[in-house]
């Protein structure tokens, strides 16, 4: 008898798995067809991710603006249908997921090892995980109708964690070019110079991160003495994890969308003020 | 009932977890070489060809026929200039070697003349005596056939002549294979008329280099490097040096050597010169200054008239055997000549066919390609 709700919460998280497959599937897609999208196309795919994006976020935004609604209003204020949370919380969520989504096709389609892939294909089974298990540990403490994005909420924070862990490893391992003889613009202009792609709008972008790239090699290469050397190392790792973490939260956030709308009514905290 | 149904979810989530295990292997594959995604996406993969700072991409198929045409054309270029070189060289020596045949009756006219006959008789006592031990003769012959230094100075013209020639071979080789590879990139092969991402970059900039010899001086560089330094006038010391040592011809050696022609002309002479130095007893005082006036003059007299002798039946001996050692020469130094050009140009062909392995590395049939057989050079007769 027991075996029953355990065997459907098994099947509900594989048939989750599956439902996000398609995610990293299509950033392999843009990883390896990406320089050759025209302009129409890079806007195009921009604005889906961007899209998908938005709908996890915007639903994170509004049970979070109930949960303050619900603890700082009346019961039966009208306020609570102004402040609820719509059109204006959908148009800021996309105006936030839109750079987001730049972001990730940019530092997709620029040449890179295959940690980053893989680590995106490895990371779908650990978020339903993840997901799942902060669910079951809210059951007993969290509001039903909030629960489900709470758990969401928990699960992405840690996996973030997780993830932005392991890239970081890798980023350490990782072997850079030798700047060391280079004058900064000499080797933002060379990094810059070895992006290509069909369309210029996304080749521009890329040549912005290579060089933003090179301006991050470059400082942690700079063997100055005294106290600036650490200084410089640890602005070099800031701007190379701050991009990390960028693309690491873009990702996430497109398969928190996904979940989302798999489980959009379950999900969802209604329109009520209880 | 309810156990039959927890039964099917079971046999369900089995299903879809082995079905989601193949979906993540899939997955974990293709981000670890996403470039397999090329084979479903198109029909085949393509490769960016740089030639000359110009970009082009072409497929698989066409890429491993430049592989191919690039080898073909580095075996072929060096085919035609062995031949080039062999038929320079031909022409040369025979310039060569037709004006120091020309000049061989000189030296037999010189051999049996008062002066060289004499000549001889002063290098024979002055070996003798221990004060000249190089072979004047020797030398004699030399300065008369080949006009002394000229004989380098003509080797030193045909090795620039060869080596300009063969730089003009390596640029028209260039030429012609960067002709062959627009003409097969020309029509459609232009970069935008292939859209798959290209597997690899083939760069060909360095292997038009090498089929252009580096450029004149460069690949100039390599043929000397290549012969260790031994240079035509280096091949043909050795060559000089055995040709005299040769032993003379049987014409000659009935003639005698040097030395015995010259104690049997010395009884002769002496013979003659008392002869007439008797005539002389009846002129008194003026006896003895007759004597040596007219024994020397009969002592000339006679050696002449040996000289003359000797001449009718031993210059067209000697004059043979000149020109029997001039074409030995001849042979030996144009298969010495061909031995040293050709290893310097398989050097070239080496390298050049190195270069069309390591150009087109990324294409895997390139490197199972074998190594054509070594175009046999057209080899004078006698080559070691």
């Amino acid at each position: 008898m027991a075996s029953g709700p355990q065997v459907g919460g098994l099947r509900e998280a594989l048939n989750d798995m599956f439902w996000l497959l398609p995610v990293p599937f299509l950033l392999i897609l843009a990883s390896r067809f990406g320089s050759m999208l025209s302009d129409q196309a890079v806007v195009a795919v921009v604005l889906g991710s961007a899209m998908l994006m938005t709908t996890g976020m915007w639903l994170r935004a509004v049970a979070g603006r109930r949960i303050f609604l619900a603890g700082a209003l009346r019961g039966g204020s009208p306020w609570y249908r102004w402040l609820r949370g719509g059109a204006g919380l959908a148009v800021v969520s996309l105006l936030a997921a839109l750079p987001l989504a730049a972001i990730l096709l940019v530092a997709l389609a620029r040449p890179s090892g295959s940690h980053l892939l893989i680590g995106l294909v490895v990371n779908v089974p650990v978020l339903v995980l993840l997901q799942r298990f902060w669910a079951r540990r809210l059951a007993a403490h969290a509001v039903p109708r909030f629960q489900p994005v709470l758990a969401l909420r928990l699960a992405l924070a840690v996996n973030f964690l997780l993830l932005f862990l392991v890239l970081t490893v890798a980023a350490v391992f990782q072997s850079y070019p030798d700047f060391g003889a280079l004058t900064l613009t000499e080797a933002m202009l060379s990094q810059a110079g070895r992006q290509q792609a069909e369309s210029g709008l996304l080749q521009g972008l890329m040549q912005l991160a290579a060089a933003k790239d090179a301006l991050s090699w470059w400082l942690g290469q700079q063997m100055l003495p005294g106290a600036m050397r650490p200084g410089l190392q640890l602005a070099a790792w800031a701007v190379l994890l701050a991009t990390n973490a960028m693309v690491i939260w873009s990702y996430l956030l497109m398969c928190s969308s996904v979940l989302t709308l798999l489980h959009w009514r379950s999900w969802h905290p209604g329109t009520g003020s209880s | 009932m309810i156990t039959e149904t927890a039964h099917h979810s079971l046999a369900g989530n089995a299903l879809r977890a082995l079905l989601l295990l193949s979906a993540f292997a899939v997955l974990a594959i293709l981000a670890i070489d996403p470039r397999l995604l090329d084979r479903f996406a198109f029909s085949q993969p393509s490769y960016e060809i740089i030639l000359e700072g110009q970009r082009f991409r072409v497929d698989g198929e066409a890429a491993e026929a430049m592989a191919r045409q690039a080898t073909g054309r580095a075996d072929l270029g060096s085919a035609r200039a062995r031949l080039v070189v062999s038929d320079l060289l031909e022409r040369e020596l025979d310039s060569l070697f037709g004006d120091a045949r020309a000049r061989v009756p000189d030296y037999a006219d010189w051999y049996f003349s008062l002066t060289g006959e004499y000549a001889r008789l002063s290098m024979l006592i002055l070996q003798r005596i221990g004060l000249q031990n190089h072979d004047g003769l020797l030398e004699r012959a030399q300065e008369l056939i080949f006009h002394g230094g000229e004989f380098a100075d003509r080797l030193g013209s045909i090795e620039r002549l060869v080596e300009a020639r063969l730089a003009v071979q390596a640029r028209e080789q260039r030429a012609a294979w960067i002709a062959d590879l627009r003409q097969r990139l020309a029509p459609g092969y232009a970069a935008d008329t292939i859209s798959a991402a290209p597997v690899a970059t083939l760069s060909l900039d360095d292997l038009a280099a090498e089929f252009g010899g580096h450029g004149s001086s460069a690949f100039l560089s390599r043929i000397s490097a290549s012969a260790a330094g031994a240079g035509p006038m280096g091949v043909a010391a050795p060559l000089l040096a055995r040709m005299a040592a040769r032993p003379a011809a049987a014409g000659l050696v009935v003639g005698g050597s040097v030395a015995a022609r010259s104690a049997s002309h010395g009884v002769a002479r002496a013979g003659s010169a008392g002869a007439s130095a008797l005539g002389c007893a009846v002129a008194g005082p003026a006896a003895l200054a007759c004597a040596a006036l007219v024994g020397g003059a009969a002592w000339v007299a006679t050696d002449w008239a040996l000289l003359n002798v000797d001449a009718w039946r031993h210059r067209d001996a000697l004059v043979a055997d000149w020109e029997q050692r001039l074409d030995r020469l001849r042979m030996e130094l144009e298969a010495a000549m061909l031995a040293h050009y050709d290893q310097a140009i398989e050097a070239w062909r080496e390298g050049m066919r190195l270069e069309v392995e390591r150009s087109f590395s990324p294409l895997e049939s390139i490197r199972s390609i074998p190594p054509a057989p070594t175009a046999e050079p057209r080899m004078a007769p006698g080559k070691p």
